[in-house]
């Protein structure tokens, strides 16, 4: 593929929070849930971010679309700078506000994320209506289409969120997102509350709209099986950092970082009596607002060296298009 | 082997505003001593209340178990007042639970949490149980278990909350030991140890667990035996190799197709979805979804019908006319 550009560029965002560390002291710690995460998520790719529960994907995702005020770094969406901290540059509110159907944002919890007193269907025209997507006599129809091409029956346009699974839910929250012809859409753990049989359904939908309407996906998941099967490339995070990045495939079969190794060695068998990868992890994730000196997980890898107790691993290329930060490897 | 329990023609519904709502339907199982038995299905399938009705714990208001026997040990739970129940569950019963942070109570620190095991069943231990809860936790491989004791649960992380849980459900060393999805609201990482702890605790005390969950990938891993329920029936108890190498119930082979492995483009997936509770069951449960009806399968529904070692399954593609233990 000869490049365009890419429709995502994220360089050195940052998203701190202040935590005051006592009941009386203002003093703040920083507490650095992304820590200087650059990356590019090419058109109609999908990007999948990995990683344990606390290592700042959601926080990512949602700062990446301007939801959270960033702290630091640079976005640039479709060529158009959505921010860049150090150059005190923010796109204005009415702006991001018309852009913001060109970016959209599928939340893990079906049940939260529709307000109960709405219908379906207004849930999914409000949206329309505000962005003009359609003309406002039409809406009623392009949305039942839009709601019908996600796998619902017609009649969700006019029922409750009570009436529905967990499963059609989130079908409608994807509709809702995907009515406003968005370019990219950032889904976080879309699946996670899901059945497996029912997960598949809302993956394989979600992977026929990225055909038809030509989308771009972040998709924040936790679990890698499902990550490398829906993504082009993913991305491991751990305490606020990439860890390693490449194709899925590569990554997945020929990960280098040990955080990595440690997450597919965790997985469960797929057959009875197969032998599993022998589990080097150890402890539990620290806190975010302790992160370790040097290496961020050398306090779990069973490989540690002085070095990774002092120096901060930089990404380095080990193949073509697959970085890794670890002191170990080679390169 | 010995049986440690046996479930038979298990029915409960739910008398609700709404009607009647089947959760099981003529279930029966049994687990033998010593044996884990893995239970899947959808959410719905009917996995959660069967178990809340073996401990005894569904609410009397709206369930109604309107046929059946629970045999643990050769005495029927169900037939128990509520003061011999009381005396197995908690001792010789245990379960552990999806939520960890529900389970817990947030306002008891853990040490007294833990010693109410002792302080209901055995007396005696109750007022210097605090050497030996160390040395439970530690070999729960709980760090600094001397502080965890003496912490809330709201302080301490869904992993170690889980095994405060494993903890609470061992101490009294039960005989049986229900896990309703121990791992799902947990990350990969910590679900392999929770896993790792759980055979472990298994082998040492050697009870019987019944593990429910969604994932076969945990029941691969843990699992004697496989109970695979839909709408509130049973339709495959099969051997975990024979289950993972053959499984004959279509909805078995779909559930199987749905891992993420499976992957060719498009995900394996089941079209549909589970209906409710409140719709009657005519014909075959899964005849809506099932990639392999046949017409009768509308109208009649399919007895279990009994394999070789112990097998069963539900399906007329099996038994008379069908092909038998293909």
């Amino acid at each position: 593929m000869s490049k365009e550009s890419p429709l995502i560029e994220i360089s050195h965002l940052k998203k701190y929070y202040s935590v005051s560390n006592g009941f009386f002291t203002s003093k703040g710690i920083a507490l650095k849930a992304v820590d200087d995460v650059s990356l590019t998520v090419e058109r109609k790719h999908s990007l999948g971010i990995v990683g344990e529960s606390g290592c700042g994907k959601s926080t990512m995702g949602k700062t990446i679309l301007r939801l959270i005020e960033p702290s630091g770094g640079s976005v640039v969406f479709d060529g158009q700078e959505l921010f860049n901290v150090e150059e005190k540059r923010f796109m204005e509110q009415k702006k991001i506000q018309s852009l913001r159907k060109e970016m959209a944002m599928v939340f893990q919890d079906p049940y939260s994320s529709l307000n109960p007193h709405m219908t379906i269907g207004d849930a999914v025209k409000a949206g329309v209506l505000r962005h003009k997507i359609v003309p406002k006599e039409e809406a009623p129809d392009y949305c039942i289409e839009v709601l019908c091409s996600c796998g619902l029956e017609k009649e969700a346009y006019s029922s409750y969120p009570n009436e529905f699974s967990g499963g059609q839910r989130q079908r409608a929250v994807i509709a809702r997102a995907l009515a406003l012809k968005p370019k990219f859409v950032v889904c976080d753990e879309p699946t996670a509350a899901l059945d497996m049989s029912i997960q598949s359904q809302v993956l394989n939908m979600m992977l026929d709209m990225q055909e038809q309407m030509g989308l771009t996906y972040l998709f924040i998941s936790h679990n890698l099986q499902v990550t490398r099967a829906f993504c082009d490339e993913i991305a491991v995070m751990y305490l606020g950092k990439i860890v390693e990045r490449g194709k899925a495939d590569e990554v997945y079969y020929h990960s280098a970082h040990p955080y990595t190794k440690a997450l597919i060695a965790s997985l469960p068998v797929s057959e009875p009596g197969q032998k599993k990868q022998e589990r080097k992890i150890m402890n539990s994730i620290p806190s975010m607002t302790d992160v370790p000196k040097g290496c961020r997980f050398h306090t779990r890898c069973p490989y540690a060296t002085e070095k990774c107790r002092t120096e901060e691993p930089r990404l380095k290329e080990i193949a073509p298009g697959h970085v890794a930060a670890c002191h170990g490897i080679a390169g | 082997m010995e049986k440690i329990l046996e479930v038979n023609h298990l029915t409960v519904e739910f008398r609700t505003t709404l009607g009647i709502a089947s959760a099981v339907r003529d279930l029966s199982f049994s687990v033998n001593k010593g044996e884990i038995v893995g239970i899947v299905g959808e959410s719905g399938s009917g996995k959660s209340v069967t178990s809340l009705a073996v401990m005894g714990l569904l609410d009397e208001n709206t369930a109604h178990i309107s046929k059946g026997e629970i045999l643990f040990e050769g005495k029927d739970l169900l037939k128990l007042s509520e003061k011999e129940i009381c005396k197995i569950r908690g001792a010789e019963l245990t379960m552990v639970f999806q939520e960890p942070a529900m389970a817990l109570n947030p306002v008891i620190k853990v040490e007294k949490q833990l010693g109410e095991i002792y302080k209901i069943h055995e007396p005696s231990k109750a007022k210097n149980c605090h050497a030996e809860l160390t040395e439970l936790l530690e070999k729960l491989r709980i760090p600094d278990a001397q502080q965890v004791l003496k912490k809330y649960s709201f302080e301490l992380s869904g992993g170690m909350k889980q095994r405060i849980m494993i903890a609470m459900a061992m101490l009294s060393k039960p005989k049986l030991l229900i896990a309703d999805e121990p791992t799902t609201a947990l990350d990969v990482t910590t679900q392999a140890e929770i896993l790792d702890l759980m055979k472990m605790m298994q082998k040492e005390t050697g009870c019987a667990v019944i593990l429910i969950t969604h994932d076969l990938g945990v029941i691969a891993e843990m699992a004697d035996k496989i109970l695979v329920m839909y709408r509130g029936q049973l339709v495959e108890e099969k051997e975990i190799n024979r289950f993972y190498h053959g499984a004959q119930h279509p909805y078995s082979k779909d559930l199987l197709g749905a891992r993420p492995e499976g992957f060719d483009g498009r995900f394996w997936s089941i079209p549909g979805a589970i209906p409710n509770a409140y719709t009657p069951l005519t014909g075959c449960g899964y005849c809506g979804r099932c990639r392999e009806a046949l017409p009768r399968c509308l109208k009649e529904t399919p007895k279990l019908i009994r394999l070789k070692e112990g097998d069963q399954v539900r399906c007329h593609r099996y038994g008379q006319g069908g092909g038998k233990n293909e």
